[in-house]
């Protein structure tokens, strides 16, 4: 905390009690928020075709009617890139917010719905519309249309966290080692399922698969955002009243509750929260992994654990992390683009590591 | 007050608790001493509402099971043996917890110093800014106290009877912060509250407690003030090893122990 570049940046918050990072996390807010600006803008100016950035916010202030675009560029811009970085910062959110939720939960920095199999269960549900859609699963996607998919994949995951508390927790109290060996035989009976599922796939839905398992913001349309977007923004509308809950829950379950905390109540929205969020997400952008635990850590080292500040920070960071890494994986190999789920697994894997290596004797917490 | 009657906790089918009768009034230190295994963490445990049980436990005459975690909140504090925090939070952030809006009665303005005040009871002056995973265990039981201090303190000030709930207080303390520590309980009996607190020290426990609970098998074997229950008799018996109660001077009695350690 006595780094030199944080001394000066926050030396005006020299005042703020000791002890009380409210007023820096408050200002990290703010920055986070104009970073996730920036990002954003860039992120409509770059791709394969060549808008640039003035062009395109002159086209969004003065409606573009001079021509300071081209009708292509306007067709790429609004039904192409928009609709991947609305899907991209909505996922973003979604996974560290996820993380942050199920780390604040189970008391522990290394739960993330990718590692503890909710992101498996969810990838489950939404493998089975894929293959099963069109024949055994029919009348659920006549049913329910558009949300068919999104659905399945929050009740998958939904599934998975409930079975993974219930394994976990005795007598009030939630085993971590417990946990993540729960998470991997769950991930590992979700996977056999679905290996099941796309063994009985057709060549074509197997390339749409493979591709959706590593995880992409390409191919997002308004209609998905329209799909996805009403759950992840309700499942992340109520993550702040779980933020005074999750503070006290890290004392442990019953220190919550002497303090007055409803810890049932938190832990049911809890659940629904990160089923609802992870499950939209993996239903549309497959197998993202790590934002849930990266953005969340990095956010702990500079703001604190208070989770009225971590959450919406994590939303922030999280939705611009992961435009940056769509950046990435349109730009390394372009024209051609890599699956962003690899990106974000090729940075975020060895932080994890590093993570590990910084805490040794996790499981014994 | 605090009042059991008939009490009785089972734990997996074993019985810790039977026809328990207690009470404990506020304004006064009442500590709860027996063996290992007589029930006295059990019986903090139900106080404390985490394990169900049967016949009655009130707070000022309502009945502990129909309370919500808001209510018994207002009511009741209670500190646990040990804890461990698992992300990095700051001395001031955790004792600022005890401190829900809307629990305590406490506004904006005042509960901004009270985790300072609470600190410098507890002799941490100076702490708030540390990381709590990277203290002491004895500056953690502090640091906790302090954080269930803020819960209940300012309720106790304005004259309504609030309860501390202490499970072993003075565990991992010097005997400079075990006696602070006891000061600190009698302080906050003195102003109108009530605590009850689990201790093993039972020469502490004469010195700091009103009112002694003495436990075996999960019975009060005796309760009264300290002078009543200090008596070799008993206390051999309970805790199964021969001990004698002397006195220095004269109207302060201490326990010798009088087992050979070679």
């Amino acid at each position: 905390m006595s780094q030199p570049v944080e001394m000066t940046l926050f030396r005006r918050f020299a005042d703020a009690p000791e002890g009380d990072r409210s007023a820096r996390a408050r200002f990290v807010l703010v920055l986070l928020a104009l970073l996730l600006g920036v990002i954003t803008v860039f992120g409509i100016a770059t791709g394969a075709s060549d808008a640039s950035v003035s062009g395109v916010i002159e086209s969004w202030f003065y409606g573009g009617t001079d021509g300071v675009l081209s009708e292509r560029d306007r067709l790429i811009i609004h039904e192409i890139r928009l609709p991947r970085i609305a899907l991209g910062i909505l996922v973003g959110a979604a996974l560290a917010v996820s993380g942050a939720v199920m780390q604040g939960l189970f008391r522990n920095p290394l739960a993330d719905p990718g590692i503890v199999g909710v992101a498996g269960g969810a990838g489950l549900g939404a493998i089975s519309i894929i293959v099963l859609g069109s024949t055994l699963l029919s009348p659920l996607v006549v049913l329910s249309g558009l949300y068919a998919l999104p659905l399945a994949a929050f009740c998958g995951g939904l599934l998975t966290t409930l079975i993974l508390y219930r394994v976990a927790t005795r007598r009030g109290q939630t085993s971590i080692a417990t946990m993540l060996l729960a998470g991997i035989a769950l991930a590992a009976f979700a996977g056999a399922l679905s290996g099941v599922l796309i063994y009985l796939a057709d060549d074509r839905q197997l390339r749409d698969l493979t591709f959706w398992q590593l995880g992409s913001l390409g191919g997002a349309t308004w209609v998905k955002i329209l799909a996805a977007g009403p759950i992840i923004v309700a499942a992340l509308a109520l993550t702040p009243l779980l933020s005074r809950g999750l503070n006290a829950l890290a004392l442990g379950e019953a220190s919550a509750r002497h303090l007055g905390v409803p810890v049932q109540r938190v832990k049911v929205l809890a659940v629904l929260a990160v089923a609802g969020a992870t499950g939209a997400s993996v239903a549309f952008t497959g197998g993202i992994g790590f934002i849930g635990i990266v953005v969340p850590h990095l956010l702990r080292l500079i703001i604190g654990p208070d989770h009225r500040y971590l959450l919406p920070a994590s939303a922030l960071l999280g939705a611009s992390l992961l435009l940056l890494a769509d950046a990435v994986s349109r730009t390394i190999v372009a024209p051609a683009e890599l699956p962003i789920g690899i990106v974000t697994a090729v940075f975020g894997a060895p932080f994890f590591l590093w993570v590990l290596l910084r805490r040794r004797g996790i499981l014994d917490l | 007050m605090i009042e059991t009657r008939d009490l009785g906790v089972s734990i997996g089918g074993k019985r810790i608790l039977s026809r328990l009768a207690f009470t404990a009034e506020p304004g006064l230190v009442t500590a709860i001493v027996g063996p290992n295994g007589s029930g006295k963490s059990t019986l903090i445990k139900a106080l404390s509402g985490d394990l169900p049980y049967e016949g009655s436990i009130t707070f000022n005459g309502i009945e502990l099971a129909g309370l919500k975690p808001a209510d018994a909140a207002m009511v009741r504090a209670v500190l646990p043996q040990a804890v461990a925090l698992s992300f990095p939070y700051t001395v001031r952030e955790v004792v600022s917890l005890g401190i829900l809006a809307g629990y305590t009665g406490v506004d904006a303005g005042q509960s901004h110093h009270l985790p300072e005040r609470a600190l410098a009871k507890v002799d941490l002056a100076g702490f708030a800014g540390r990381l709590y995973q990277e203290l002491s265990g004895g500056e953690q039981q502090r640091v906790q106290l302090a954080r269930v201090l803020c819960q209940v303190w300012t309720a106790v000030l304005e004259g309504r009877p609030r309860y501390l709930l202490l499970d072993e207080p003075v565990s991992s303390l010097d005997i400079k912060h075990q006696l602070l520590v006891m000061r600190i309980a009698r302080d906050f009996a003195r102003r109108g509250g009530g605590v009850v607190a689990v201790l093993h020290d039972l020469n502490l426990t004469v010195a700091g407690a009103d009112k002694v609970l003495v436990m075996h098998r999960g019975q009060a074997a005796a309760c009264g003030t300290p002078r009543e229950v200090m008596r070799d008799a008993l206390l051999s018996e309970v805790f199964d090893c021969q001990l004698r109660v002397g006195a220095v001077p004269a109207e302060a009695p201490f326990l010798l122990p009088q087992t050979a350690l070679g």
